[in-house]
């Protein structure tokens, strides 16, 4: 049998382009078909890296395949399957070759086995999450976009000073090894992959870009971004110390404005934010389970994302935004949306019965020592804040009948159908979790999480949370939807710095112009003032002075040059 | 003249509060009458994580107050302070 020694990444870049030619009932089957044949490269091969080559004294190394890079790559692939089918009834041939170079450039990353092509293909990645905002057919689309691009661009910039550093560090190793945070090449990618998975700080491009970007758009940045740096720090800083405080700041930060904001989309973003926190503070703490357990959470985070994203998009789609403030009477209107919405929180909430809560359980059993117990507390309280502000919360609202039915219908069938597909596997992955543990990196991970001592814990948090949300409510000491948005760190370069800018542009503006008028005039002033010289010098005897002058020159010159010839 | 609701408008409320409290009740007896292992963390004792659960919830709603309060800005409002073009 012919074995292709190819990294399943390059298919989905290069079937981008044919996307872009291609007429729109053609562009679902190219991205499925793309996605299936990166599929099968992906499980064809054994572990192992293909045949290198070297470019200026480099190694490159195009193909490496592992436990870790396989189950991130089978997840992103599978996403990208359920995306093929969610993009098909809307019209955007940008979009969609987009959305696939997302996806080529974050898979491609994941099987290549080198720091440069590492940050080639990141860099790919995050140029083309930029084209999914700038696709967007959304008002703010275009200011997200660029913003994003500055991020982005900030990252790339790191990444090349990281690997320039890490490189001239005389090690000279162009291979994937962990990386010393201390050392000069490994702070600077460290610095690069914590804007990749929106650590404390630099988590506001995710909730900006997924809020702006369109339904599909939404979901890929879900799926493809964040959780590719995940992988990233799996790789490159396992048991790096420092990750712990920054995951543990993303899961609190993440948590609280989840519960808070009124544009779900944002609130889905944080949680992402959130998980995304579990999943770095797992790699920071480090051992076997741990580790195992962020490749799991990672896994099982996608599935569930893009799931509450799609029935988020599916609403987007068809009334333009969808605020908690906003949605009531929803079920009305698009009842199974309205369904997928409410499985979605359940399903980031680490509900028993979905995939998120097999790693979860993992992840708690990981952090349960007496030195992790802090974190451990923040794991496990983290699926009843999830519960109460993604699933119960919305829910309520969604279901709760409007005065007027809204006018508008249910979304296309087959955005149904791929959030039926995404709920499926989500739930297949949690009810059958010895399938994804044995393909996690530590050689399969032998795990109960159905065990008594495990399930009902989660069963009494959950069910506590979420009556204890509806009995607050219910005696209205939950605030009042009303329609805003939260200030973030971005308000500062969005508020008080862009302000700033704008009025120091300003200033600089009228100085320029003020210098421009005294330029002008002391220019007329010069150029009226040798007109009237070379007038008089046209007319030499109009003036007597002046006639007197030049004959006064003529004659010294004559003197000159007779003293000269003698 | 008054206006007559015809739609009924009862949501789920009720029915999602009684499936939640079927939920944690089942998951509280599970909890407290399996066999125990000394727990390393009183948070990991059983029945702690109903407390946690309520305590969630608590925490979301007072962070609906706090950040809505200290950083929320009206919906309309977004992107009023970006730089942009001068007039």
């Amino acid at each position: 049998m012919l074995a292709v020694s190819l990294n399943p990444g390059f298919v989905l870049a290069l079937a981008a382009f044919a996307v872009l030619a291609a007429p729109q009932s053609m562009r679902p089957a190219t991205i499925a078909a793309a996605a299936a044949g990166a599929m099968y490269l992906l499980l064809d091969r054994d572990f192992g890296a293909a045949s290198a080559v070297a470019q200026m004294g480099l190694t490159v190394v195009l193909l490496n395949l592992d436990a870790l890079s396989q189950v991130f790559g089978i997840a992103f692939i599978a996403a990208l399957l359920l995306l093929a089918l969610y993009s098909a009834p809307r019209r955007s041939r940008f979009e969609d070759a987009a959305i696939l170079l997302l996806a080529g450039g974050a898979v491609s990353a994941l099987f290549v086995g080198d720091l440069v092509s590492f940050v080639a293909a990141a860099s790919v990645a995050g140029l083309a999450a930029v084209w999914v905002v700038l696709a967007s057919p959304l008002p703010g689309a275009n200011g997200a976009g660029v913003r994003l691009l500055i991020w982005h661009g900030l990252e790339g910039l790191l990444f090349l000073a990281g690997v320039a550093f890490h490189l001239s560090s005389g090690s000279a190793k162009n291979e994937f090894e962990r990386l010393d945070t201390a050392s000069l090449g490994g702070g600077f990618i460290f610095a690069a992959l914590m804007i990749r998975v929106g650590a404390p700080l630099a988590h506001v491009w995710l909730r900006d870009s997924i809020s702006h970007a369109s339904g599909a758009g939404a979901v890929a940045l879900s799926v493809f971004s964040s959780m590719f740096g995940v992988y990233a720090l799996a790789r490159m800083f396992p048991s790096e110390p420092l990750l712990v405080p920054i995951g543990m700041a993303m899961i609190v930060i993440g948590a609280l404005y989840a519960a808070a904001e009124d544009d779900l989309r944002r609130a889905a973003a944080y949680a992402l934010t959130a998980q995304t926190g579990v999943c770095v503070t797992l790699i920071g703490i480090g051992s076997p389970v741990a580790l195992a357990g962020a490749a799991a959470h990672a896994f099982t985070s996608i599935f569930a994302f893009a799931l509450i994203q799609m029935a988020l998009g599916a609403v987007v789609m068809k009334r333009g935004n969808v605020r908690a403030s906003e949605i009531e009477g929803l079920s009305q209107a698009m009842p199974m949306s309205a369904v997928f919405l409410a499985l979605g929180g359940l399903a980031i909430s680490a509900t028993p019965g979905f995939s998120l809560y097999i790693s979860h359980a993992v992840a708690l059993d990981a952090a349960a020592h007496w030195d992790l117990r802090l974190i451990w507390s923040l794991f496990a309280a983290l699926p009843a804040l999830m519960i109460a502000s993604l699933a119960i919360r919305p829910a309520l609202l969604a279901f709760r009948p409007a005065l007027k039915r809204p006018p508008f219908a249910e979304a296309p069938f087959l955005m149904q159908l791929a959030a039926a597909l995404a709920t499926f596997l989500s739930a297949a992955v949690g009810f059958n979790p010895t399938w994804l543990y044995r393909l996690l990196p530590t050689n399969g991970l032998a795990f109960a999480p159905f065990t008594l001592d495990r399930l009902a814990p989660q069963l009494e948090l959950l069910g506590a949370a979420g009556a204890a949300y509806v009995a607050i409510r219910a005696v209205r000491l939950v605030p009042k939807e009303r329609a805003l948005r939260l200030l973030d760190v971005d308000a500062l370069y969005r508020g008080p710095i862009a302000g700033a800018g704008r009025w120091s542009g300003a200033v600089m503006l009228r100085i320029y112009g003020a210098a421009q008028t005294v330029v002008s005039r002391l220019a007329d002033r010069g150029r009226a003032g040798f007109t009237a010289l070379a007038q008089r010098c046209d007319r030499p005897y109009a003036d007597s002075w002046a006639g007197a002058a030049q004959l006064g020159v003529i004659c010294a010159v004559l003197v000159i040059i007779l003293i000269a010839r003698r | 003249m008054t206006q007559i609701e015809l739609t009924p408008r009862r949501g789920v409320a009720g029915i999602v509060f009684v499936l939640c409290l079927l939920l944690g009740g089942a998951g509280l007896a599970l909890d407290l009458l399996r066999p125990h292992a000394p727990a390393f963390w009183p948070a990991a004792l059983p029945g702690a994580r109903a407390l946690i659960g309520v305590g969630g919830a608590l925490v979301v709603v007072a962070a609906m107050y706090v950040l809505r309060f200290a950083f929320g800005q009206r919906a309309s409002e977004e992107g009023g302070r970006d730089a942009r073009r001068l007039p």
